[in-house]
Order: C-alpha cells, then structure tokens, then sequence
C-alpha cells in the first residue's frame, strides 16, 4: 500500500447509448481539479461489456482507466457496484472519489463512505482550496444558502455532484491511456436485491412536470395538427403539452396545459408549435433546458425564450423534422450516434 | 260640520273582535321573529356597537335617500313608491290607533278632524296611490320583465298579492264609505272618490254598497293582519333584518379581512354554521335575493359554479328552524368549485344594497379549507411552496428580486440609516418576466425626476401575502406579514408607496392588524401629487385614444378612481374612453384571490370578457395600475389576435415617458 492516498477518481455511468452526460461533466470538472491538485484524473469503468467507452472518457481527460467488467454489473445492481468499488478503493486507496448525484450515484455514496468510514458530501457544487484544507461548497434550501464544507482529513474523500450543473468541455481526440483491467470475483451472497424487469414509463400519460421532452401546442397549431404533432411526440418519446389557447379551443385536456395556471415544466427539450408566447406561457416554461419553437410570426414572443427559432408552417415543419429523426434512428440501431440535425 | 269620520263606521260593534285578530296577528309574528334571533344567535359573539350615533346618522340617511337601492333605477323607484307608500300608511294607522285608544277614551278628544283629517285624508291616498304604483311596478319585473337576477319562489307572489290585495281593499272600503256617507269633503280622498265613482258608474245600489263595505272592511283588516302574521316569514323580513345589517354594516376599511388567531385552537375559520360571528348570520337574514351580486359578479357572468346571492341563501337555510346545524358547510352546502372561483374583487358587496358581506365568508370557508383540512386546488400547493421556500408566488427567489434595477444608475438598496421613502416593487414586478419590469424601472425613474430620496429593499422584500391570505392560508400569510414588518422596523420605515394594488391593500388595510406604523400611499397618488406641486412635469402629450381599467384592489377595495383619470388627462391628448363597466362597476381581470394560478376550467374567460369590452370602445389599448391584470390581459389580447393592435400598458409606464 502507498504512503499518500492519490488520484481523483469518477465513477462512470453509462446507459444503452454510451456514457450518459454525468460523467463528460464530472471529467470536465475533475480536470480542472487534477490540474489544480497536481493529481492523476482517473476513472472506474464498471459494467458488462463496456470496453467502447473508452475512447469517449479519454477525449474528456480521462488519464487512467480502471476497468472492471463483470456481468453482475449489468444488471444495475448496486450491491455488485458497491462492492466492486470497495475492493478498488482498497487496493488503490484514491485521494477524491467523484459521483454524479443521480440515483445510483447518490445511493452509492453514502454506502461506500459507511464502508469505510469516509467523509461524504452529497449534491456539491464546487471543490475549491488546495491539497490540506479543500472546501466543497453546496446549496441547500433551493439554493437559498449556500454551505462550505471543510471534509476532515480522512481520505479518500466521496462526493456527489448534481447533473446538469457544469458545461462540458470540448472533447480531444481520443488518445491512449493507461488500462487497468481488474478482475473481481463477486460472491454470489453480497447480492440483496435482483431486478426483475423495467416498465417504462408512457410518455402519453406521465404527469406532465415529469416529462423529458415536451411537445407544446397553442392556438396556431389548431386542431388538425394534433396528429402530427402526436406523431413527433411518439418519435420522441415525448409528451404533449400546451398553452392556454390549445385548452380553450378543447385540442387538449387541461391537465396538460403549461403557464402559470397550468403545469409549471422544466424539461430537457420543449418544442413549442403555433404559440405566440403569452406571458400566461412563458412563466410555466421558462426554466426548460432547451426550447425549440415553431411559429409564423416572426415577431412572436416565444422566439425569446427559444434557443432554436423556426419561422414557418408546422404543418411543412414537423413532418420533416419527424422524417430526420427516423432516420437518426434507423441509424442508431446500426450502430451510429445519434445527432440531431439543427439546421433542418 | 267639521270634516272627520267614524272610525268604526259601519262595523262598530264588533270592535273587540278586531283586537283579537289583531292580537292573534302579533302574536304569531313574534314567534317568527323569535325564531330569526334563535337563528342569529346560532352565530359566535361579535361586539359591533361602536360608533351608533354615526350608524344611526348612515340609517337615516339610507332610508331617506335609498342611495344604494337606487343604483339599480328601476328597483330603486319601485322600491322608493313602496316604502314611502308604506310608511305613510303605517304612520296614519298608527294615528288612529293614537287617537282610538288613547285620546278618545282618556282625553275623549279626536285628532282627525277639521284640516289635519282633510290634509291627513289626501296625503294618505296619494302614497297608498302610490304603493300601488310601486306593487305593480314589482309584479311587472317579476313576472313579466323577468330579469335572470330574480329567481321567483311563490312567497313572493303571495307577498305582492297579499299587499296588493289590501291596498285595493282599502280603497275599495274608502269608496263604498264616501258613497254611502256622501260627505261634501270627498275630492279630499281623491282615489277613494275615484273609486267611489266607479261603483257608481257600475250601478251598484247603495245599500248593496253599504253591505259590500262591510265585508271588505272585514277582508281588508284580516289581509292587514294576515301580513303582519306572514311579516317574518316572508320576504318582507328584510324590514327588520336589512335594516339591522345596514345599521351594523362593517366600519372596516374595506380591503380588510378580519385576522384569526393561528397560534391556538385546531379548527381555523368557518367549518360550521355556529362558526361563523351572529352578524354573518344577520347578513344571510339581510339578503333580499334581489340578485344585484349575481349579476355583477364576474365568475357568475362568466359562467363559472359561483354565484353570489345563491351561496348566501344556501347558508341561509341553516337559519330556519330545526336545521341541522352539523353539516360541514364546504363541499356539502358550498361546492369546492363555488368556494374558489371568487376572485375577491368585491363587486357583489359594492352592489349589495342592504350591506352583506359575501367576500369575507367565502374568505373563511377558505380558511377552513385549507387550514384545517389541508384541501385546497391542486395547483395551489406549488404557490403555497414557493411562498414558504421563496418568499414569492413565483417561486423565483430573492436573489432576482434587485435584477430589474439592473440597467438604472441608481444604487437605492435600504441602507441602516436611511429615512426616504421605500419603493416596494412586489413579486410580479420584480420576478414575473422581463416585461413585468418596466413598471418598476418606469416608476424609479419618475422617482428619480421628481427628486424623490427613495430605497428598495432588494433582497430582504417578501411577498406582501396578499395571494396567500385571499386563497385561506392566513398561516403563510401572518408568517409573510410578520417578516416584512419586522424588515419594516429595521430600518424605521415609515412611509411606503408601491405600484401594486394588491401590496398596497394588504400594507394600507391589513398590516395594522399586526402592528405596523406605516404610511402606505400608492403610485397613483403619488403621481398626482407630484403633478400638482409641479415637482413632475408633462413634457409632451400622447396621442393615442386609451381607455382605463380599474383594478378592484385599487378602485373598490381602496376608492381610487378619480386619481388615474386625473394622471390620464393630463397626459392624454383626447379623452380616454370608459368602458361600460367602469369605477365602482369595474370588471375584474380574473386574477384575484389565487385564480391567477388556477385555471379556470369551465365557463368563459374573465379577461377575456373585459378585454371585448375594452376593445369595444375604439381605443387602442387598455391602460392599467396593476402587475396582475396587465399579465392576464396579455394573455387574452393574445387569444383575441390582438396582439398587434390593441396596447397593454401600465399607466406609470406611460406618465415616465411623457415627464
């Protein structure tokens, strides 16, 4: 065993398409770190199968990859991950130890640190301060308060930072780094839970403040839009939504209304069709992540709160857009990533 | 020969016989007016006594004017005719009774005799006359005109017959009297005579008249006695319990809503009957169903489940006998939907005539509602949190409560020991959306030109509560209430104005009742009295055509309505145009008391109608005070299409860019 715990360690995640965007943001953020902290920024690939993301965690800076496969790991169990984190935490004793606070994440931390007794901070914003007396800083309250942590001198030191919150660099080509492929055994006793099988959730019927994606549709879209932007819903796995006009004119249900006395959305993506943006509108939807518009007034007062602005016909539009993301996804089935096309 | 006449002309024998009726006729009122104060008293104890010269002074003058029964023209004359045709003959019976019982008997003197029984004899016939006018004027409406405001039950048809009845009889009996008498007098009782010649003219002997009079005196005094046994039973109760309620109406500031202790008990506001004080009880006993609140009452019009005078009658029936006074109000008597479509603006207690307070009980089952049972519309949770975590409606947060000053030169936060005047910019302003900011950075800068020492309190200003109080969360709002005072103390704040009509109300009216000192005036005010020192002065005129809408937390809770309309002629080129509703009358925006969060799922829109009416004047655009309507608007100019052609504006907006 070393003398001095070293390392800055993040934990990947991944999904069916690759690394999910967690972990380019905990790189991005760790990179800054290492550099600061003259440390090596390292990553803990476990899973089955999942050699192919290698090259994508070394165009983020990735400078040293520990790399479990195991098929236990497949299955999302958190047992097989905790333990298998553990038995790396052991032999190589990390300095940081950096998780995104998405579920997993969140429910790994704390089970690592009661491990082994480490300190833990979850939902941190930021690490500051040099190598004896860092400082996390997180929110609390809805970022009412802001609170600065001294973590005690017992390495390594676990934290959890919330998705969504750094920008992600701009990739490297992907360069060769060190593997370190590990085998672990897992015994068959240390698993407590099995999951059984997945029931995804219908993006027709979720409640809409759940909703990833959201296709809004206001009085210009009128009534015999409806189908095709249902369409474009269902090509995206979307769920549909609308101003107060679209609930007045009886197109959609007033469950489903958006603005201030309707739902009030913060989706990833809100493809707003035939509404002007009523300030009844904007209120409800002002925090989505990304919007995309679609209206023939050009002066039309969605267009500032849009970060993609398509003057013209949904009608012309939408089947368009509905006819590239097919095809995107013929291509991902092949194998190919998935782009959307902005310009069209 | 003295002009007079024998009381009992004709049926004198029998006099003992009209005392018993008589007697019998009291007594069965009193036992129905016994049950009315049973009722009243069901209701918890409430001291209202103060100020009764000046009540009775209002009293007076109410009966005399009929200023607020006169608003509605019609109503207002008939019920003029009836009243006075009433108390004319009440006072000349009661004259008789006077002189019968006691001059007569005691003093063997009479009164009615010589000129006064002449003058008495016309005066008499000309407002019995009169009453007539008024009963058929009330048959007409009810029956023939129909307004939707009436909603006729056969008790009043029976009531108008009734009087009807024994005004007709009484001339009927005066002409069969001056017939058969035959005095030289008898042009002095001209609708006696009148009828006197028609009996003739129709042939009837004069013993058959002489026969017919007996009878009818006898019907004429049964039907007397008979509506006075009916009296509190009927409609006509509103003599007693309209005229109690117009002498214990409200000496509040209007904008008030009355606090209740949140630290102890477990039940809060009105879940029961017996919860609500005994003068709500007397204001459901007032109400008359003239229909006045329904018919102006924007969720009513609007075609929402609310309908004013229909909620105080269906708490009225807990004031009959034998009701069961353990039923939970909320759900069973008053739907969820009724109890939050009011949006608070007061239209129906501006209009009622007899003074009921239908906002402050709808208020209290609110209350109940979301106190004690936790059920509230479902958007309303979110609002409440953001409150509770935010401080705002918005949820947004009081670090972007400073944002909209951004772009001014002025660095005006609250300062220890500071001692302007605090500009309170209120959650819309400061947080809705980037539009909402013009108001506020239009109003420092007036504030600015007028050479004002001004603050804001950035960071450490809650919202007022206003929204939390008038959806029934009278925790949240004590809470919100209880900060800002304390904030207001900090810094020694002792005059405030705002643009806001909702902050302004709950500063001006409300925060008294939690011990703030302060000195509250709003914009409008403001503006005028800078206009008129000559502190703020018009550079140039604008030349569109605009018209005005009063938001109800400025006009009727507050009474300013004439202070806008000064702003506007000064700056305007051209009139403004009114629209039909205006001032006292004004159509609510819809946004009040929490609809502004909830949306309204059945019947018409509520901006929606006040922007057709705005548009219907040819103006070309809407000119308000207040954050909330200017926001709901929008939205309705935007679903009328208007978006291009007809303007939204606050009115500071438009003065900051004349001065």
């Amino acid at each position: 065993m070393r003398l001095k715990p070293e390392g800055i360690w993040i934990l990947e995640e991944h999904d069916d398409e690759g690394t999910k965007n967690i972990t380019l943001e905990l790189l991005s953020e760790g990179q800054k770190l290492a550099r600061r902290l003259n440390e090596q920024l390292c990553v803990c690939l476990l899973g089955s199968q999942v050699g192919g993301c290698i090259p994508t965690l070394t165009q983020y800076g990735a400078e040293k990859i520990y790399l479990v496969e195991h098929e236990l790991l497949s299955e999302c169990s958190l047992d097989a991950y905790a333990f298998v984190l553990g038995e790396l935490i052991k032999e190589y004793d990390p300095y940081i130890l950096m998780m995104g606070a998405t579920p997993s994440g969140s429910e790994l931390a704390p089970r690592i640190a009661a491990r082994f007794k480490l300190p833990c901070i979850t939902e941190a914003k930021n690490i500051t301060g040099q190598e004896e007396n860092l400082q996390i800083t997180k929110s609390a309250y809805n970022d009412q308060v802001y609170i600065t942590i001294d973590p005690l001198a017992r390495r390594p030191l676990i934290v959890t930072m919330p998705p969504g919150e750094t920008d992600i660099i701009e990739p490297n080509k992907p360069r060769e780094v060190e593997v370190i492929k590990k085998n672990v055994e897992i015994p068959a006793d240390i698993m407590r839970t099995k999951r059984k099988r997945i029931i995804k959730g219908d993006p027709r019927t979720i409640r809409l403040e759940e909703a990833d994606i959201i296709v809004s549709l206001g009085r210009g879209a009128g009534n015999e839009s409806l189908p095709i932007l249902q369409e474009l819903a269902d090509a995206l796995g979307a769920s549909i939504g609308g101003s107060r006009g679209a609930v007045d004119d009886g197109i959609i249900k007033f469950e489903r209304q958006i603005g201030i006395s309707g739902k009030t959305v913060t989706p990833r993506l809100l493809i707003a069709c035939g509404i002007s943006g009523a300030r009844e509108f904007t209120a409800g939807m002002e925090n989505s992540n990304l919007v995309a518009a679609v209206n023939i007034d050009q002066k039309a007062r969605i267009f500032d709160y849009a970060n993609l602005c398509i003057k013209g016909d949904l009608r012309m539009i939408i089947p368009q857009v509905i006819d590239k993301i097919q095809i995107a996804k013929q291509k991902r089935e092949k194998g190919q990533v998935l782009g959307l096309d902005t310009k069209s | 020969m003295i002009p007079s006449r024998e009381i009992f002309w004709n049926v004198g024998s029998q006099q003992g016989a009209v005392y018993l009726v008589a007697l019998m006729s009291v007594a069965i009122a009193s036992i129905g007016l016994l049950q009315h104060i049973k009722g009243w008293r069901k209701g918890r104890k409430e001291k209202i006594f103060d100020q009764a010269g000046n009540r009775l002074k209002y009293f007076f003058r109410f009966l005399l004017s009929h200023e607020r029964i006169r608003k509605d023209t019609y109503a207002g004359v008939m019920h003029l005719f009836i009243f006075w045709g009433f108390v004319v003959l009440f006072l000349g019976t009661l004259i008789i009774a006077f002189q019968e019982d006691l001059l007569l008997p005691f003093f063997g003197r009479k009164v009615l005799e010589g000129n006064f029984y002449l003058i008495y004899s016309l005066v008499l016939d000309l407002f019995g006359l009169l009453a007539i006018v008024g009963v058929g004027l009330a048959l007409y409406r009810r029956y023939v005109l129909q307004p939707e405001k009436l909603d006729n039950k056969p008790s009043d048809l029976i009531l108008l017959c009734l009087i009807l009845f024994i005004l007709v009889s009484g001339f009927c009996v005066e002409g069969f009297r001056l017939n058969v008498s035959n005095p030289q007098w008898a042009l002095w009782e001209p609708v006696g005579w009148l009828f006197g010649t028609i009996f003739n003219v129709l042939g009837i002997a004069t013993s058959t008249q002489r026969g017919l009079h007996k009878i009818i005196w006898w019907l004429h005094l049964i039907a007397s006695m008979g509506l006075i046994a009916y009296f509190p039973f009927s409609n006509l109760f509103h003599v007693v319990s309209s005229s109690l309620n117009v002498f214990f109406r409200s000496l509040k500031p209007s904008g008030a809503l009355v606090p209740i202790d949140i630290q102890e008990g477990e039940q809060f506001g009105v879940a029961h009957i017996q919860d609500f004080t005994w003068k709500d009880l007397l204001d459901l006993d007032a109400c008359t169903r003239c229909g006045r609140c329904q018919e102006n009452c924007p969720a009513a019009i609007s075609g929402k489940p609310l309908n004013p005078k229909k909620v105080i009658q269906d708490l009225r029936t807990f004031l009959q006998p034998f009701s069961h006074n353990g039923v939970p109000l909320v759900s069973n008597i008053v739907s969820e939907a009724e109890l939050w479509a009011c949006t608070t603006c007061r239209a129906c207690m501006e209009v009622c005539p007899v003074f009921v307070e239908h906002l402050n009980k709808i208020i209290e089952m609110r209350r109940h509602s979301v106190l004690t049972e936790s059920k509230f519309p479902s958007e309303y949770k979110q609002v409440f949190k953001n409150l509770e975590i935010f401080g705002d409606t918005l949820g947004k947060g009081k670090l972007f409560r400073e944002d909209w000053a951004s772009n001014l030169t002025i660095d005006r936060v609250y300062q220890q020991n500071d001692t302007g005047l605090l500009f309170w910019v209120g959650c819309m302003s400061a947080l809705y959306d980037e539009r909402s900011k013009n108001t506020p950075i239009a109003a420092a800068k007036i504030l600015e030109k007028a050479g004002l020492d001004f603050g804001i309190l950035g960071e450490e200003e809650l919202c007022c509560g206003d929204a939390a109080r008038r959806m029934g969360n009278e925790y949240l709002f004590q809470h919100l209430a209880k900060k800002n005072i304390e904030v207001f103390r900090k810094y020694k704040i002792k005059k405030v104005v705002t643009h806001c009509p909702h902050c302004f109300n709950t500063f001006k009216n409300e925060y008294a009742q939690f011990g703030a000192d302060i000195e509250v005036v709003h914009f409008m005010e403001l503006i005028v009295t800078l206009l008129r020192e000559g502190k703020l002065n018009v550079k140039s005129k604008i030349d569109d055509i605009f018209t005005y809408h009063d938001p109800c937390y400025l006009g009727r809770h507050n009474s300013i309505y004439m202070e806008p309309r000064e702003i506007l002629g000064l700056i305007l080129n051209s009139d403004m145009k009114e629209m039909d509703s205006f001032r006292d009358k004004s159509f609510c925006c819809g946004a009040g008391g929490g609809n502004m969060w909830r949306a309204a799922v059945t019947g018409r829109r509520i901006e929606g109608l006040r922007v057709e009416e705005a548009v219907k004047t040819d103006a070309s655009g809407i000119i308000t005070s207040c954050p909330f309507c200017e926001i709901m608007f929008d939205s309705a100019v935007k679903q009328k299409g208007l978006e291009y052609s007809f303007r939204l504006m606050d009115i500071i907006e438009l003065v900051n860019r004349v001065t």
